[in-house]
């Protein structure tokens, strides 16, 4: 295990080398305006070329020199029909091919079970080469023979060729004595690095840096980048000392440094002076000790400690993929800041910042908490010319990304280029990590193109969204938990508080939740919050749900989940997956809605109502451990996740307070309802909850 | 006053009606005796509980008064005239932190303090305000049951005092008597008899005292219900005419906060605003659902009341409709003066800028009707104020009408309800010379003279209307004088039937063992709701087994083919039972008061005398401070356990007695008690071994990182910090036998000693229950270094319910198990009695353990096939560590590159331990497992996947603790 820890380690670290942390607080070396450096000509690495290494590879059907190769965390896959498998892939028919290690938990007899569509084949090289599962495409799923394997590592092959027409689906799930059928976890699955997996990463990263440092804001770049922070008015909104200082010397991987030399504190202050004139600061508010004793607990409650260190922390230590909050005084006007809190995209709607949809006077109050605590760190004063200012502006780029009434005077040059070695931009000086330039040199020599599908989409957006400070993920803690104790001094929540008591772990989120719930729920349009007991909440971020939500379930080869039941997501392939044939139910659906409505109490059900509520039913006897509202489970959560939860809780999530109601041979206590088969009382349940209005 | 009169004059009504709402909701309708015994709160003074209490319904079920007695201080807590009564609480309506109380025509009370004086004084001599007084000053006998009569047995500085009470006429000229026989007393004995709030006790002549009280409204809220018409309100009817009307033009609008209790589809919202209750409408009947607004869903309701302006309210008045409790009223009303209303979701609403008005509750007007709610400050204002937010803590209150009056147009008629002159009356009857009434410090007091043989008294007590109180001296004048009690000491008539007969079902299995279900009967055939807490056997076989809700029930006809068993309840009324033991054939049970002995003086199969054999035991009001189990040891000595005030939650501990999550130990005559051992949270069982060994188990929550075995000695601390009871706080614990995780235990039940050699290969071992996963485990134990040591495997059967108690028959030697279903358990039945029955078939289960320095030893009962046995690939072993803090529960962690006793820098994870080599030992039954990387360690994991000798599969799987390893 050991070993395959350092592989998964190994691959993310290749994968993903713009990895959050990195990307957004690498410094760049001491030093003013890049010089293009002399030197022997720029030379890319040449192209990969051999056999399909470690990760997952493909190739396009109709043409097999189109290849990609990416990390994999699932033995599995979803490509709706006419969309791309991966980046650098054309549309249409492909192949794919996953090698990597398979943890096998416990010496046992194994059954491979593949759902999805066109044809598939898993071969486990133990002693010999075991092949466990084959699917020839003629159905929609396929359970190989049962076969004996060893406890520890073994390497695999899965090799792949979608369907000529329609989705491309594949999931691969196994079962034996020691557990239920289940999609392989991955925690199961690893795989080494190689150098084709290196060099697609590069160009991926190569092209998101493209994107995020907004080269084609002045070059003539297909990508223009985000969109950078409005200046319209931002006199009313920020501090001119601190426009001066930052802009003289700025957070490079946030915003390029454009101004070198001798002259630039003055020519930073003369820019800071004009900026400060376009907008005029409301008048503060008053601001109470009460508001500020308030805001301390909203800080602590909304586990905002997760993303920021305290505003009197300054020390590099505690910041740990954290926002310091110590120039948050020196930086807003006090009106702008309870604005900015609440509504912190208005004028930078893609900055870093989610949207909580605090109320003015939440916002006031934790305006009034960050302004008291973060007084310290005030930059030196300035004053500076505005007209010249509005001439540096106009001249140095400044317009090119930043939106404000000044005509823009910078020459456009043409595409981004790479000269001797080096990224060769005259103006500004990025903050761009050795490894970020490396890939973006080799991305723009080759300029591959293609653009990011919904799984890079929700993979990269995971990071830049910080959701791991928060969540836990593949069996690690969220930040949240190392960094809570300190707001514990003025929390209101009890500091002891478990587990459910932080945001839920991520880890299952394409098998678990429906795409359109997810969607809902990203923009924050759900009508029910899941866990309405807990303080923290989901706040909006400037990502792109659908492709978020879409993104988490295609890579566990869940398409997007229909309204209606369809085989993709009902009975029938429930059945298949979990192995019961529901088909055989005597029961009418009517019946099994009242069979279902009778296992919720305690009194000759399961007891569901002694932790969960039903719609306006609450929870009877909640003890540590709330449960979530079950009128929400069919809309929010996939049928088939809630079958293998209900099955055996304790599987997938090992910290749940759930109890588990079945027995090894799937069966539960009820003996007299439904023969005592845990599957099929469960499937009631699910019957009833659907009832339910919505 | 109108709580009075409303209660008296719609006696019948209220008879019929005593059920209250929560015992509706309580799906078990259980006919209780006449005596129930539990934590009694009334209704005041405030914090008046009887924390060891007794209910006693006095007077038939037709026309019942109730007495509370407080066992610990000898004092009668209150008295109602009448017997309405919530029945809250986890074994009730499985609620968290409510529990009993009494919510009737509370007429008398006493301080919470002793109930007789000693050397004069009533000052409480206890150090703290818990168990009962020192035995000099008095103690609890016990009680008698006469068919449906109780009589109390105590004793007072070495007087004894029998008592019981009567109830005698209806409505205002109602009468309760407390007949006290008492023994010679070579002393003056000083009684406190009790005091009204807000009346001023006068005595008339030495054997009456009034206590004269005024009805007015208290604080600036008045409440009052129309007897036939909205007119009949002093306060007026619903109005539209007030500020707040729809028609008044000033746009008033109250609506509901998002978020909490949700108004019913049928209470006409319009979005979030809620028209109806300004509309100036009333309702016309009970139901009126096109007239009133009501909520569902969520925890209490919010409104908002926006008034447009900031207006100086003189006076508001709330109206609501309906049957049963949806009539009254309670809410806590706050205002803001602010131009924009302060956050209506905030959990403390002050903290967001609301200022609290006032707090509502008309339920003491009683169920039903039309309520009337008045707040106004005699002539001044309410108050200035733009926004109102109401929290109805009641959300199904029937709200028809919200009426605000600004200062200028404050109604006239707005007398808040019937005042008056009412009389609650103490007599003293047949009294020896020299007895008499006083009062004292607000308090009635009676006095009474040395004596020199048994002599009767009695005490009436009275609550009348100022018309009525000449008629009531009459009758009391004309009382019969009390005669002696011992006559109902004795046995009276029978409650039950002879009993209920059910049939068993024999288990099917293969295997050495197999489970047969004893036919539990109906709680619909008993009256009863059986959820069986405790049991054991009488030595002619017959079982004696409690319930939960206090009954015990003897079960007769347990043969081989369980076709003819009959269930005889025995008594009920006990403080939820949860432990038994039978000791010469006499029935002991456990309950949150102690150690009760029950006696059967009549032969009649049902017990009429509930001694109090030990009643040390310190309580608080805590909702989940259970007592658990009762052992004894070969010397006689009584074992129980007691767990930790949880709040409700589960998290942390409420108010900490001394004897909160302690082992107690009881001496056999039942004089002494002691603690035993300490640092347990929620012990649901425990086991004294043939050498008095003593066990428990412990449920995973604070301090408690996962469910324990513990293995205990005079003074063990069991880790768990809150309840260690140590001068200085622990830094470490005694170890367990070993930890386990939630998966296989989340909750543990008690032990059992297999005592003989009929049930298999297990004579001399300890088998341990789990509550939560309803499993039987086997333990194993080793001493290493002086550390007890050990680990448990499961037995592969299936219970009725879950396992929490499980005793050996004494004839047959096969095991019993009995269980229920009250709190978090994976069993779904809600209780169950239950044989393993060994059929003599091989036994294949591991059953020793030993650890050597470089791996352990593992024994089974059967020989093993030597090729399985010595692949290590027929092993798995893991290691954990849990985190030893006040959280609750810990996560399962890797034990490299942390320091438990740190709590910090372990990851989430379990490390695999190489298994090096397997070998099989010269018995064919025990492997040595190779473990290069063994070291101590919370929780190891051993999962087996062998063959036995025969053939057969052995798998499951073994979970231990490793303390020490052999040097």
């Amino acid at each position: 295990m050991k070993n395959l820890g350092r592989w998964i380690g190994v691959a993310c670290m290749v994968a993903v080398p713009a990895a959050a942390i990195f990307y957004l607080y690498s410094k760049p070396e001491a030093g003013g305006g890049r010089e293009v450096e002399e030197g022997p000509p720029y030379v890319p690495p040449p192209l990969y070329s051999g056999p399909p290494e470690e990760g997952l590879s493909f190739a396009s059907q109709a043409d097999p020199k189109k290849t990609d190769a990416r990390s994999f965390a699932h033995l599995a896959l979803y490509v709706p029909e006419g969309e791309r498998a991966s980046s650098f892939l054309p549309e249409g028919a492909f192949t794919a091919t996953f090698k990597g290690k398979l943890k096998v938990p416990t010496r046992d007899r194994y059954t491979f079970t593949f759902v999805g569509t066109g044809k598939f084949e898993l071969v486990v090289h133990e002693k010999t080469d075991k092949t466990v599962v084959t699917a020839d495409g003629s159905a929609e799923h396929a359970s190989g023979k049962r076969t004996r394997l060893k406890r520890g590592e073994h390497r695999f092959t899965a090799r792949y060729t979608s369907p000529a027409k329609g989705p491309a689906i594949l999931r691969v799930y196994w079962e034996c004595s020691e557990f239920a059928r289940e999609p392989i976890p991955q925690s199961a699955l690893g795989h080494g690095a190689s150098e084709s997996l290196a060099q697609f990463s590069r160009w991926r990263s190569g092209r998101r840096e493209l994107y995020w440092q907004r080269c084609g804001q002045c070059h003539a770049e297909e990508t223009r980048g985000p969109v950078a922070p409005s200046l319209g008015g931002v006199g009313a909104r920020l501090r001119e000392d601190w426009m001066a200082q930052w802009i003289e010397d700025p957070d490079t991987t946030r915003m390029p440094k454009v101004l070198h030399g001798s002259s630039a504190s003055a020519d930073a202050a003369d820019i800071a002076a004009f900026l400060a004139t376009q907008g005029k600061a409301s008048t503060a508010p008053q601001f109470t000790d009460d508001d500020r004793e308030r805001g301390g607990v909203i800080f602590a409650d909304s586990g905002c400690i997760a993303c920021h260190t305290l505003p009197e922390h300054h020390d590099e230590a505690t910041v740990a993929n954290r926002v310091k909050l110590d120039i948050v005084a020196a930086k807003f006007h006090p009106a702008a800041l309870v604005d900015y809190l609440r509504q912190p995209d208005r004028h930078s709607p893609r900055g870093g910042m989610p949207n909580f949809g605090f109320d003015e006077s939440t916002a006031q109050a934790l305006a009034a908490f960050l302004l008291s605590r973060s007084g310290a760190n005030a930059p030196p004063s300035v004053s500076g010319d505005a007209a010249r200012g509005k001439r540096l502006i106009a001249t140095k780029g400044c317009v090119s990304c930043h939106g404000i009434a000044v005509q823009n005077e910078m020459r456009a040059p043409g595409r981004a280029v790479t000269k001797n070695g080096s990224i060769s931009c005259r103006v500004a000086e990025y903050g761009l990590s050795a490894e970020d330039e490396t890939a973006l040199q080799e991305y723009l020599a080759r300029r591959p193109g293609g653009s990011p599908i919904a799984v890079e989409t929700a993979e990269y957006g995971m990071q830049r969204g910080r959701c791991t400070n928060c969540h836990g993920w593949r069996g690690e803690e969220p930040l949240l938990v190392r960094v809570r104790g300190e707001t514990a001094a003025f929390a209101e929540e009890d500091p002891e508080a478990g587990v459910q008591h932080l945001p839920p772990d991520l880890t299952y989120t394409g098998s678990k939740l429906r795409t359109e719930w997810l969607v809902g729920w990203l923009k924050g349009e759900a009508k029910d919050r899941p866990r309405p007991w807990m303080h923290m909440r989901m706040p909006v971020f400037s990502l792109d749900p659908e492709a978020f939500a879409r993104g988490f379930a295609f890579a566990a080869g869940y398409g997007p989940s229909s309204a209606k039941p369809h085989w993709r997501d009902g009975t029938a392939l429930v059945a298949a997956t979990m192995g019961t044939d529901f088909d055989a139910e005597p029961a009418s659906l009517a019946d099994l809605v009242k069979i279902g409505e009778k296992l919720i109490p305690r009194d000759g059900g399961l007891g569901c109502i002694q932790c969960h509520g039903v719609g306006d039913r609450p929870a009877q006897e909640v003890f540590e451990a709330p449960g979530i509202n079950l009128q929400q489970t069919p809309s929010r959560i996939r049928k088939e996740f809630f079958h293998r939860w209900c099955l055996d809780p304790l599987r997938i999530d090992p910290s749940t307070k759930m109890t588990r109601f079945t027995d090894a041979e799937g069966l539960t206590g009820l003996t007299d309802v439904l023969e005592g088969r845990g599957q099929a009382q469960f499937e009631a349940i699910w019957r009833y909850l659907e009832s339910l209005p919505r | 006053m109108k709580t009075l009169v409303a209660a008296i004059s719609s006696f019948l009504l209220v008879i019929l009606l005593q059920v209250p709402c929560a015992a509706q909701k309580h799906p078990h309708a259980m006919t209780y005796g006449p005596a129930m015994a539990g934590t009694w709160q009334a209704l005041w003074p405030r914090d008046n509980f009887a924390l060891k209490g007794v209910s006693i319904r006095v007077g038939g079920a037709e026309s019942s008064a109730q007495v509370i007695f407080d066992t610990e201080l000898l004092r009668v807590s209150a008295i109602a005239l009448d017997h309405r009564q919530e029945l809250r609480g986890t074994a009730y309506d499985g609620a968290h932190g409510p529990g009993l109380k009494i919510v009737g025509n509370q007429v008398l009370a006493t301080p919470v303090g002793p109930g007789w004086a000693f050397a004069g004084s009533f000052n409480d001599p206890r150090l703290i305000p818990h168990g009962p007084l020192p035995k000099t000053w008095g103690r609890y006998k016990g009680l008698y049951l006469h068919g449906q009569k109780v009589v109390l047995r105590y004793d007072v500085g070495g007087c004894d005092v029998l008592e019981h009470f009567e109830v005698s006429g209806k409505g205002d000229g109602r009468l309760l008597t407390r007949i006290l026989d008492l023994g010679k007393s070579t002393k003056q004995m000083t009684m406190m008899v009790g005091l009204r709030q807000g009346a001023r006790p006068k005595v008339i002549g030495t054997n009456l005292v009034v206590l004269e009280y005024e009805v007015k409204a208290t604080g600036i809220a008045s409440t009052e219900k129309a007897g036939r018409a909205w007119t009949d309100l002093a306060m007026g009817a619903p109005s539209n005419n007030d500020y707040a009307d729809a028609r008044s033009g000033n746009g008033v609008e109250t609506r509901f906060v998002e978020g909490f209790g949700k108004p019913d589809k049928k209470s006409g919202a319009e979005g979030s605003n809620l028209p109806r209750l300004h509309d100036g409408f009333a309702a016309r009947n009970a139901d009126d659902r096109d007239r009133t607004t009501w909520f569902r869903g969520r925890g209490p309701a919010r409104m908002v009341t926006d008034l447009k302006k900031t207006i100086h309210i003189g006076q508001i008045n709330t109206f609501s409709r309906h049957r049963n409790q949806r009539a009254p009223q309670r809410y806590i009303l706050y205002g803001s003066a602010a131009a924009k209303a302060p956050d209506g979701k905030a959990k403390n609403p002050r903290r967001v800028g609301w200022k609290m008005i006032t707090s509502v509750d008309s339920r003491s007007l009683g169920n039903g009707g039309m309520h009337g709610v008045r707040l106004a400050k005699g002539e001044g204002t309410i108050g200035q104020y733009r926004h109102l937010l109401w929290i109805s803590r009641h959300k199904e209150t029937f709200f028809t009408e919200f009426d605000i009056y600004d200062a200028e147009n404050k109604p006239r008629n707005s007398s808040p309800g019937r005042r008056g002159s009412y009389v609650t009356g103490v007599a003293l009857s047949g009294a020896p010379a020299g007895a008499k009434l006083e009062v004292t410090d607000g308090s009635v007091r009676l006095k009474l003279p040395a004596r020199g043989s048994r002599e009767q008294l009695k005490l009436v007590f009275f609550d009348c209307s100022g018309d009525s109180f000449a008629n009531v001296k009459k009758k009391v004048a004309a009382l019969a004088p009390a005669t002696s009690l011992a006559a109902m000491t004795k046995g009276g008539p029978r409650r039950w039937s002879d009993g209920v007969r059910t049939k068993g079902a024999l288990g099917r299995g293969k295997g050495a063992y197999v489970v047969d279900r004893l036919g539990i009967p109906s709680d619909g055939e008993t009256a009863s709701h059986l959820r069986f807490g405790g049991f054991d056997f009488f030595s002619d076989g017959r079982a004696a087994l409690s319930t939960w809700n206090g009954d015990v029930w003897v079960l007769s006809g347990i043969d081989a083919k369980l076709e003819n068993l009959k269930w005889k309840r025995f008594a009920t009324g006990l403080f939820d039972p949860l432990g038994l033991r039978i000791v010469d054939d006499v029935i002991y049970t456990l309950g949150r008061d102690g150690i009760n002995r029950l006696h059967d003086l009549n032969g009649d199969g049902e017990a009429d005398f509930y001694e109090c054999f030990n009643n040390e035991v310190l309580m608080t009001k805590s909702f989940h401070e259970f007592a658990f189990d009762l052992q004894t040891d070969n010397e006689g000595n009584f074992y129980f356990s007691k767990g930790g005030p949880v709040r409700p939650g589960g998290r942390g501990f409420d108010k900490l007695v001394p004897h909160h999550g302690c082992i107690l130990k009881v001496s056999k005559d039942g004089s002494k008690l002691e603690v035993f051992a300490t640092g347990l949270r929620a012990p649901n069982g425990m086991g004294v071994g043939p050498n008095g060994e003593v066990t428990s188990g412990d449920n995973e929550g604070t301090w408690v990182p996962a469910c324990r075995l513990n293995w205990m000695k005079k003074g063990t601390f069991n880790g768990c910090v809150d309840t260690a009871h140590l001068p200085t706080k622990p830094t470490m614990y005694d170890y367990p036998i070993c930890f386990m995780p939630m998966r296989i235990d989340n909750s543990g039940g008690g032990q059992v000693w297999v005592t003989t050699d009929k049930w298999g290969p297990f004579e001399g071992d300890l088998l341990h229950l789990s509550y939560g996963k309803s499993t039987l485990f086997k333990t194993m134990r080793e001493e290493v270094d002086g550390v007890t040591q050990g680990g448990v495997t499961p037995f592969p059967l299936k219970f009725t319910s879950s396992a929490m108690r499980a005793r050996v028959h004494p004839k047959t030697g096969q095991l019993f198990v009995c269980g229920f279903r009250g709190w978090q358990t994976n069993a779904v039945k809600m209780t169950g009695f239950d044989r393993v029955r060994y059929t003599d078939k091989p036994v294949r289960m591991l059953t020793a353990l030993k650890t050597a320095r470089d791996g352990v030893y593992l024994t089974f009962t059967c020989p093993l096939d030597k090729e399985t046995a010595e692949d290590p690939e027929s092993y798995e072993v893991e290691a954990w560590n849990y985190l030893w803090t006040r959280k609750y529960g810990s996560p399962e962690v890797s034990t490299v590159g942390a320091d438990p006793k740190a709590n910090k820098g372990a990851k989430p994870k379990h490390d695999a331990w190489q298994v090096e080599r397997a070998t099989l030992q010269a018995d064919g039954k025990t492997v040595f497992l190779k473990l290069p990387d063994i070291k101590p360690v919370m929780q190891m994991r051993v999962k087996f996947d062998i063959d036995a000798a025969d053939g057969e599969k052995v798998k499951s799987e073994l979970h231990s603790s490793i303390h020490r390893l052999p040097k």
